[in-house]
């Protein structure tokens, strides 16, 4: 393990694509989430959201990918990931821009968690997230 | 309203599903994944069919919920060519009584299993728990048994 991993380390914060109409279309193919509020802004302000809103799976895959980035360039390529648990704290809509990082938790034993966080442009954390690797 | 609660235990048919590296790679195009050996962590989200056939028996208008939480524990790596099956239960039913308004959290277990191409043998694969909030005036469909 590289010496700079270790409790407290922080995890810097990378940005994501914008969310679009056509992401949110292109991650409803590919994940099978079909749901009208992801896709059609209409049907969204008719369950009283403000218009369309991205799958919270959406931002979760993309603190999972700044979790893994985050590992491999730190700690090499040979941990796996062991557990990732979000919760989905406020929403995501067309337009806003994602940012995930946060802390190293702890980083021994051959075990490494992350304490992240998905964040909007305007600072709000929307999602947040524990990722544990083993090596 | 349909008691929930009684539900609990409920479980789903088994799916399966062929992971190819083209769905791979559109998954991947979608979320903002780098290319990997494996799949990335949320691609078990594609696993969630029998999670809808228990949302639908329960009358559950997919619309009307929130996503509260995910949890994923990882048992084997997830490459192009395996296949996943996977079955859903409605493992948890929790209802949080206001004055004027009620709350009604379910947890979803998914357990998937992994068979490697050309292999015969099935290896556990990952455990999934969704977490779904249902809205103080969530509506059930006429679909929902009593």
């Amino acid at each position: 393990m590289t010496s700079e991993l270790r409790a407290g380390t922080q995890v810097d914060f990378k940005y994501f694509q914008p969310i679009t109409r056509e992401q949110l279309r292109a991650y409803a193919d590919a994940s099978g989430d079909q749901n009208p509020i992801h896709l059609d802004e209409q049907a969204a302000k008719n369950v009283g959201l403000p218009g369309i809103i991205a799958h919270g799976m959406l931002i979760q895959a993309f603190i999972g990918e700044r979790a893994l980035h985050y590992v491999e360039e730190a700690a090499g390529c040979d941990w796996r990931l062991e557990l990732f648990q979000a919760r989905f704290k406020a929403m995501t809509l067309v337009g806003d821009t994602i940012s995930a990082g946060g802390t190293v938790k702890s980083a021994d034993n051959g075990r490494i968690e992350l304490e992240l966080v998905a964040r909007n442009q305007r600072g709000d954390t929307v999602a947040s997230a524990q990722v544990c690797f083993r090596k | 309203m349909v008691n929930l609660k009684e539900r609990e235990g409920e479980k789903s048919a088994t799916y399966r599903e062929e992971v190819t590296e083209s769905w791979l790679e559109r998954f991947r195009m979608a979320v903002g994944a780098r290319d990997r050996d494996s799949a990335p962590p949320t691609f078990l989200t594609v696993c969630r069919k029998g999670e809808f056939e228990l949302f639908d028996g329960l009358g559950l208008v997919l619309s009307n919920v929130l996503h509260g939480e995910q949890e994923y524990v990882y048992l084997a790596p997830v490459t192009a060519g395996d296949t996943l099956n996977y079955e859903s239960r409605l493992a948890q039913v929790l209802e949080k009584r206001g004055s004027r308004s009620s709350l009604q959290i379910l947890t979803f277990e998914t357990e998937v299993r992994v068979q490697a191409k050309g292999e015969g043998q099935e290896i556990p694969c990952a455990t999934c728990k969704t977490t779904i909030i249902i809205r103080s005036r969530g509506e059930t469909t006429e679909k929902a048994r009593a």
